[in-house]
Parts: structure tokens; sequence; C-alpha cells
């Protein structure tokens, strides 16, 4: 299954998403989750390295690459490391990584802020 | 240029991708996120993303070691509902407490009914409210028909993906009622219709909320000294229906006494077997509702037991512990001091009850109460 959707993957000219990078990190995957899937430690380095090496616009890149492939537990992977990376972050800084703006009322946001004022606690600094 | 190529990102990066990446996000960061925009406010509080992030929760590793243990103190009135997880790789021998949270109606003492999917079911007389504390949301149910005591039960609905309470009275005559959260009101059901006339509740509230349904102790009374053993009636929030489950064979006398709790999915029971609790036996039913499958766990001399959390009375120290027969190691729970009444249970985080409205007076007037004390310690 997932031989055939590479193949098909690299045969299609509509697809602006590949690129040689990309294929690199995405394909040798499995065998490397399979090596690392027992050692959680392991697994923690390695998400670490891919943040450290890896810019954001080019984990989305890789993650609408797994998507396509349909490659679950990749997607799965790349998920939980944007996931880890943003989760103690700021509105602000959200919006500039997935490059939303805000499209409350006046006031509106306030309210929703007020409300939730203690999800705003030990949020990292921009 | 930096703010066209940041535009580029969202432009090719579907719905569902996002959705994906959020449904991995703790709860505390998706309420705060709830701000970014609109769009965020409404996909995060859909049923629909509700019902993944669980999933998500449901599948992590880590969270299959979280327990919730409450504890009220008659004296001060308070309840405290402690989350506890325990990391494995530690060495160290015991929980790591990683939230403490107090209950919002701390004026009276509610009552730790079940908990289910990370939300919790409480009584205080004939009120119930449903709560997920990592949310910091709840609910007051409205009353039901009965004005005489009742016993209560909490659980799922797997099918409708819906949250249900049991409710039976016993007086007059058995009366059986369930409360949907999806209809928001109460039906009554003609499963006490189904119980024999001297059918007499052991319990104050279900407990063990195992393969769909909620279970009780129960008796029946024969004539007005003679009672049959005692046994377990399940109530199944599916068909509605109770179903009788009896107990092992070795343990089973009029006198018996004995508790109920889910143990690594499956029905479990700890039986004492005198008066004087100095050892119980556990048992495990290991495969639903198959008698002959009751199978001994462990005798348990009470100094310890296993990933089942005891209560120790030791005249000095009284202190909660976790026990794994397997591995015949005792944690320490950290948590210490005289408890009543005290409860745990496998906790997990989740969103539920984020698309409900708050509906009734008298939680408006509790909810500003919490807002507005600042003595009120959450994470």
């Amino acid at each position: 299954m997932k031989f055939c959707t590479v193949k098909q993957y690299f045969d299609d000219e509509n697809n602006n998403n590949v690129t040689n990078g990309i294929a690199t990190t995405v394909i040798p995957l499995p065998n490397k989750h399979l090596k690392i899937k027992a050692n959680n430690k392991e697994m923690e380095q390695y998400e670490q390295e891919l943040l450290r090496n890896v810019m954001p616009q080019e984990l989305t890149k890789l993650i609408l690459a797994a998507n396509y492939l349909n490659f679950k537990e990749a997607l799965d992977f790349f998920c939980r490391t944007v996931a880890n990376a943003i989760q103690n972050k700021s509105v602000d800084y959200v919006r500039k990584f997935f490059g939303l703006e805000s499209d409350f009322e006046p006031g509106e946001e306030e309210k929703l802020c007020k409300e939730f004022a203690w999800s705003f606690e030990g949020v990292d600094e921009d | 240029m930096r703010r066209k190529e940041l535009k580029e990102i969202s432009d090719y990066l579907p719905e569902v991708v996002v959705l994906q990446i959020l449904c991995r996000l703790p709860v505390k960061s998706l309420i705060r996120f709830r701000c970014v925009s609109k769009i965020w406010n409404s996909l995060i509080t859909t049923s629909a993303f509700i019902d993944s992030h669980l999933t998500q929760s449901l599948s992590l590793p880590s969270n299959s070691n979280k327990l919730v243990v409450s504890r009220g103190d008659f004296r001060t009135k308070v309840e405290y509902y402690e989350f506890i997880h325990d990391d494995n790789n530690d060495s160290d021998s015991s929980f790591h407490q990683f939230q403490n949270v107090e209950f919002p109606l701390s004026f009276s003492y509610f009552k730790l009914i079940g908990s289910v999917n990370g939300l919790f079911c409480l009584c205080e007389k004939e009120q119930i409210i449903l709560w997920n504390p990592c949310i910091r949301k709840f609910i007051t149910l409205p009353k039901t028909k009965t004005k005489s005591a009742v016993i209560y039960g909490f659980g799922f609905d797997a099918r409708t993906n819906d949250y249900k309470v049991v409710s039976i009275a016993t007086k007059p005559r058995c009366l059986v009622e369930v409360y949907s959260l999806k209809e928001g009101a109460w039906r009554k059901t003609s499963a006490g219709g189904s119980l024999s006339p001297g059918t007499m509740f052991l319990c104050y509230n279900g407990a063990a909320f195992i393969k769909g349904a909620v279970h009780f102790q129960a008796t029946c009374r024969i004539t007005r000294k003679l009672k049959t053993c005692p046994f377990i009636l399940s109530f199944d929030f599916g068909d509605e229906v109770f179903r009788f489950i009896s107990l092992p064979m070795s343990v089973l006398t009029a006198e018996l006494e004995f508790d109920i709790f889910g143990f690594r999915g499956s029905l479990s029971v700890v039986c004492y077997t005198h008066r004087i609790r100095t050892s119980c036996s556990i048992w495990v039913m290991k495969e639903y509702d198959v008698d002959k499958t009751w199978s001994k766990l462990c005798t348990v001399d009470l100094c310890g037991n296993g990933h089942v959390i005891v209560e120790t009375d030791l005249k000095t120290d009284p202190k909660l512990s976790s026990y794994d027969p397997q591995s015949k190691q005792v944690k320490n729970l950290g948590i210490y001091g005289r408890s009543f009444n005290s409860c745990a249970d496998n906790y997990v985080e989740s969103l539920v009850l984020l698309n409900k409205p708050v509906l009734f007076d008298k939680a408006d007037d509790a909810l500003s109460l919490w807002v507005g004390s600042s003595k009120r310690k959450f994470w």
C-alpha cells in the first residue's frame, strides 16, 4: 500500500509539495519508527532534533506529505511534534505560526480572554 | 516577504490537518486557543472535535496511569480531588500529584457518584451536577420526580455517544429514571418493574462503570428475617435494563460484605469475609457476566494492594497506597490523613461538556461564587 502511494506521489505533477528533502525525511521514517517505537526517551530526542533542524514551514509540508501518503504513524508523529511545540505558546504565536488573523468583533476577543483567564497562566513568553 | 510566506502555510494547510494537530493538544491549551480566531473557537467546540480529542486522549499511554482520588472531610465540609499519575520510568516508589482541584461548590458536601471520560457526576441530597474539572465547567441537572431517597449511577452509552445518570428510588415501589445529557431531561423507564419486590439495594450509589453498565450491591428479602445472599445488579446504559450477576461461590454467605470496583477493565469485588476487616480477598471476573470466571486475585492483609487503592488505617498514620499484585510492589500515593468516603478512579483529560449551555439559575449563582473567590487553587 505504502509503495504504491509513494510512486503515485512522485508521478503526480500537480503536487507542488514534492521536494527531495521531504521524501528523504518521510520515507525512511517507518524504519526509524520501528526502531525507536519502544523507547520513549529516544523518541523525545529525535523530536527535539527535528524541531531544531526543521523550520516550522517544513514541518507543515511534512505533515501534508504524510497525510497525502496516508502514512498514519508519520502523521501522528509530526502532528504531535507540532502540538508539543505550540502547546505552551501564546495566542499571538499560534496565529503567526499558522498564518491566521483574528476575525473577532472588537471586544469579543477580550471577553473570551477574560472568561478563560485561567488558561493563560504559565504561558511561554513570545 | 515573511508575512507572505506565513500566509502561504495556511493557504495549503487543510482544516483536516489543523484538526489533527489541535486534537493532540492538552485541554488547557485548547481553551486558550479558542481566542485565536472565530473559526478556531467554533472548531474546538463542535461535538465532532470533542469526540476526536477524547479518542486521542484515551489512546495516550500516559493517560492510562492517571488517577483521581476524592476525599471528603466532614469537619471542614470541603472535598478535594487530587489528580495523580504513576510515572513508570521513575524508580521512586510514589505517585506524583499533577493537580489538586478544589471542588467549586464547597459550601456543601457533594458525593462522587462516578466518572467517565473526564466527566464527574456528583450529588448532594437531590442536587446532581456533572463537572469537568479540566475545562472548569459544570452543569446542574433538573430534579427527578421522586422525593424519597434515591440511589444514583453514572455512565456512558457508547451507541448514542451520550452520558447518562440513572436514578433508582426504592420506596414506595422501585422507580427507575434515566437522565440523558443529550436530551437534557429525565425519562422514566420500566426497568424497576423487572426487579422482584423484595429487592433491596445495599449501596448509596453505583460503582464500576464497565462494559457499558454500572453496578450495584443488592440482596433480596424473602421474609422479614430471611434474606438471600447478596448479589450484583448491573444497569446497562444502552438498553436500560438490570441484569443479575452472582458473586464468587466460595465467598457467598448472607453476611457477606463487599465493594465493587473496576480493575484493568474487568469487574472486581473486594470481599470482607469477617466483620472485623483484618483481611479481604479481591476477585476479578475474567469474562464479564460469566459467573464461572470469577478468579481470586489476592488476599490482602490491609497493608498494601495492587494498583488497587486501599486505605490503610493504621492508628498513627492512615494513608492510601497502591499495590501491584504482579510485581508485589507497594507505592505510596502521597495522600495522608483520615479520609471519609474516599474513592479513586481512572482519569483522562477531556473537553466533554464544553459545548453544553449552563442552564440553571442555581448554577449561575454558584459560578459567580467560584469566579469571585481568590482562594481557589487550581493548576
